[in-house]
């Protein structure tokens, strides 16, 4: 037990003022004693990010912004005083906070190698020490968090590191100052669900093992609920609900919670079992045989690199087919070469009756057919372009015959059939949020009357309640119209969401085909029941996790 | 309440960073591109009125007035030749306007499709087209005008043509590296996903987000165009008298500083105004720029 009265961290009535740009943070409090683990969950703009900044005084530079209340870590204040003294808070000779950023290759310099990094971290806290433990110093530092082999990662830089590496070598830097608190901003957003699974056994072990007080920052309910005491929940700039994980998961009381945990998706619930039409009847749109697709090497004589290897994929009308994988499994190449932006090195591919391969980037075999919906909705639109005009170009290629008249008629067609207001013809990408720009792709790509729809990751640039709706919007269109679709996607919880059947992608072939209730209930293959274990459950809420892999 | 509640909506009726009116309220709101703009339009206006609004005929001598420092009657005093000098910086103006106005375009023409060929074909072309720009940027602008004086004689001509082989390598060096970033992003490769034609995806897709270095790039470059043409001007390859810049004006007054230094003070401030109202106009655009790939 601590010998202070009070918890390691208290957070009283904290508030941020942006000047001149509102209050992303106001009077928020919490308090997380040491050996916790508090969750913040909420959506983008909530000002969960803001309230871990703030606290650790690494507000992003330029930003005119007024910080109030009180933020103590073991009874001393740390807000307030010297910007440089706010930057480095330390309390009875240790760092107050570490922190863990999201995107482990950006928090890391690209030009260091890890051993300039620990010791950059080491000189603030006065660690330097003496020259000759200080190597043993560090490769304790690597092995900590379970690096394996910390010699060679000393001597590495960022780039040479996998992500899942990078991110233990974050963490690594944030616990040298042997801090009070733990701060994680999505630590795991940016990497493949099994490494993440690996990454929170691991910040969940530190936690334990130091007695951190660790706040977690996700926009992911299911993750926060499994591995946290409890769960903040945030919604502009102020906390609507705070209760144990348990609670939050079986008795949300504020409205927004439950509109939260309605559209987050268990994958493992039962209920959500697909009753599909099982005729076997309709038509196979688009299909490929022993489909390949190879990278050749920059260096002359190596192995050109197999993204897609040997693959068959057969997509029907009014089917959804989903594709899980992790980064580097061949996923995103397999869309790419169905959709004809990417040449094949060996295969077939079938539109219908017609053998349409190519062994070059030619789409002129396409026309219209396949269309794809592209990640993230905030780059896939021209910015220069209003939405109107966006759809128009594509109505102009796809539909020529159309005269100015009737092409604006199906311009507002379409808008309507994606659920979006015939008045935003006029209005240009940057004013959309992040869902009713996927909408605008998805009409775009509906202006080619496409018989297949390639959906590449197609929610997981959006928030949680924007992604349920896209998700149901590409369902009703596929249901509605009697498309074929392949989503594309590391989330379990979309494909079970939508997904008629799936595949399993793992190092460019597929390791496991089969209807999502047989999938998710009973994997086959190993590399899926690993795929699955580390998939976040709210189902599995409050449970410790390491149990689990039994 | 719906989840529809919880996308965070832009206030409405902001227009897209795209729209000119959008960009003329940028202008307005920048203290640079502001100030920058306070002294340029009126110089432009001058420029354009410039045989109303002289009080004597630029090439008209009077005898008794050599050297004459500023008085009632020549505000600015006269030259060597006894020519009223505020006349003469009057008709100045329009070699301080057209001057850029011709290398700008220039520029632009040749610059811009090599910079936009290289960007977006990449490989093979861009490395012969590149090559060719090195070549030409390793030029200096006073050995170019020194060649071209010998070859064209001096003139305006010459001025105009020096700075325009001087100047379009930066401009298609500029264009290149921006393409090559837009080509990047993925409504280029959404663009060609829905089937635009090649043509289509460079002027729409590619072309329209990629002009805004250049603008800038333009800007500053047309501040160091009228520098040029008062330096070339000055050593005697560019406009010969009895026709007037304001760089020659300099020239001539230099040999008589300490006689007449109104000679020398009037058309230096002239000159040292104009660049500055294109630095100012040229940094506000770069700052905007700035904000806007922030924005992105």
């Amino acid at each position: 037990m601590s010998t202070d009265e009070r918890p390691t961290l208290v957070v009283e009535d904290l508030s941020v003022e942006i000047l001149g740009h509102g209050h992303p943070v106001t009077r928020v409090s919490f308090a997380v004693d040491r050996g916790e683990m508090v969750g913040i969950v909420g959506e983008s703009g909530s000002g969960k990010s803001m309230t871990l900044r703030s606290m650790s005084g690494l507000l992003p530079f330029g930003v005119r912004a007024r910080v109030d209340g009180s933020v103590t870590v073991a009874g001393t204040e740390v807000v307030g005083g010297s910007r440089e003294r706010q930057r480095h808070p330390r309390v009875g000779g240790r760092a107050a906070f570490g922190y863990v950023f999201q995107e482990p290759l950006a928090a890391l310099n690209p030009g260091f190698t890890i051993r300039r990094h620990l010791l950059e971290a080491m000189r603030p806290h006065g660690l330097l020490g003496s020259r000759g433990d200080r190597h043993e110093r560090l490769v304790a530092a690597l092995e900590e968090v379970r690096l394996p082999d910390p010699e060679r990662v000393l001597r590495s830089h960022p780039h040479e590191l996998s992500g899942g590496m990078r991110q233990r070598v974050v963490i690594a830097l944030a616990l040298l100052g042997r801090p009070h608190v733990l701060l994680a901003d999505e630590p795991t957003t940016a990497l493949d669900v099994t490494v993440a699974a690996e990454v929170l056994d691991l910040v969940q072990a530190l936690q334990r093992s130091h007695a951190l007080a660790t706040v977690l920052v996700s926009h992911d309910l299911s993750l926060v609920a499994e591995r946290c005491d409890r769960v903040i929940v945030m919604r502009a700039g102020e906390i609507v609900e705070s209760a144990s994980a348990q609670d939050i998961m079986r008795s949300p009381q504020h409205p927004y919670t439950q509109a939260l945990l309605a559209a987050t998706v268990d994958p493992f619930d039962p209920t959500l079992s697909r009753t599909q039409p099982e005729g076997g009847a309709s038509p196979v749109l688009l299909s490929a045989e022993h489909l390949s697709v190879s990278y050749s090497r920059r260096r002359r004589g190596a192995q050109p690199v197999k993204a897609v290897d040997d693959v068959d994929v057969r997509v029907a009308a009014g089917e959804v087919l989903g594709v899980v994988g992790e980064s580097g499994s061949g996923k995103s190449s397999l869309a790419k070469a169905l959709a004809g932006m990417q040449s094949t090195s060996a295969g077939a591919v079938r539109l219908g009756d017609r053998l349409v391969t190519t062994a070059h980037r030619d789409r002129s075999w396409l026309t219209g057919d396949v269309q794809m919906v592209f990640q993230d909705p905030y780059s896939s639109l021209n910015p220069r372009m209003a939405v109107g005009s966006a759809i128009q170009r594509a109505l102009a290629i796809h539909q020529p015959m159309l005269d100015g008249r009737a092409r604006s008629c199906a311009v507002h067609d379409l808008l309507d059939d994606v659920g979006l207001p015939r008045t935003f013809v006029s209005r240009f990408p940057q004013e959309l949020s992040g869902g009713q720009r996927q909408r605008v792709v998805v009409a775009r790509a509906l202006a080619a009357t496409p018989r297949v729809l390639l959906a590449d990751e197609p929610t997981s640039a959006l928030d949680v309640s924007v992604q349920a709706q896209i998700l149901d919007l590409l369902r009703d269109l596929v249901d509605e119209r009697g498309l074929g679709m392949l989503l594309i996607t590391h989330d379990f919880a979309a494909v079970r969401a939508i997904a008629d059947r799936v595949i399993v992608m793992h190092a460019g072939r597929i390791v496991e085909a089969a209807a999502v209730d047989a999938l998710i209930t009973s994997p086959q293959h190993p590399y899926t029941r690993r795929l699955l274990d580390s998939v976040p459950s709210a189902s599995r809420a409050g449970r410790p996790h390491d149990q689990e892999a039994s | 309440m719906t989840p529809t509640d919880i996308a965070p909506l832009v206030p409405a009726g902001a227009s897209p960073t795209g729209s000119p009116q959008r960009l003329w309220r940028q202008l307005h709101r920048n203290p640079k591109t502001l100030v920058g703009m306070i002294i340029l339009v009126p110089i432009v206006l001058v420029a354009i009125f410039a045989p109303w609004l002289t009080p004597y005929p630029y090439d008209a001598i009077y005898v008794g007035d050599v050297l004459g420092a500023p008085t009632s009657e020549h505000w600015l005093g006269t030259d060597l030749n006894g020519r009223d000098l505020l006349s003469r910086l009057i008709i100045g103006t329009r070699v301080v306007v057209g001057v850029p106005l011709a290398v700008g375009l220039l520029t632009l023409v040749i610059g811009v499709p090599i910079g936009l060929l290289a960007g977006y074909l990449r490989g093979v072309v861009d490395g012969v087209l590149m090559r060719v720009v090195d070549v030409f940027l390793s030029f200096p602008w006073l050995l170019v005008a020194l060649g071209l004086a010998a070859v064209l004689g001096a003139g305006l001509s010459t001025v105009i043509v020096t700075l325009v082989v001087v100047y379009w390598p930066q401009v298609a060096r500029v264009t290149r590296n921006s393409v090559m970033a837009v080509s990047e992003s993925e409504y280029v490769t959404a663009a060609a996903a829905i089937g635009e034609p090649r043509s289509s995806i460079v002027l729409r897709y590619v072309l329209r987000n990629a002009y805004f270095p250049i603008l800038v790039l333009l800007s500053s470059m047309l501040a160091f165009s009228i520098l040029n043409e008062a330096g070339i001007s000055f050593l005697g390859f560019g406009i010969q008298s009895p026709q007037t810049s304001w760089g020659l004006e300099l020239a001539a007054g230099s040999t008589y500083l300490t006689a007449a230094p109104h000679l020398v003070i009037f058309p230096g401030l002239a000159i040292v105004l104009v660049v500055l109202g294109m630095n100012m106009f040229a940094d506000g655009l770069g700052d905007l720029l700035n904000r806007q790939g922030r924005e992105r």
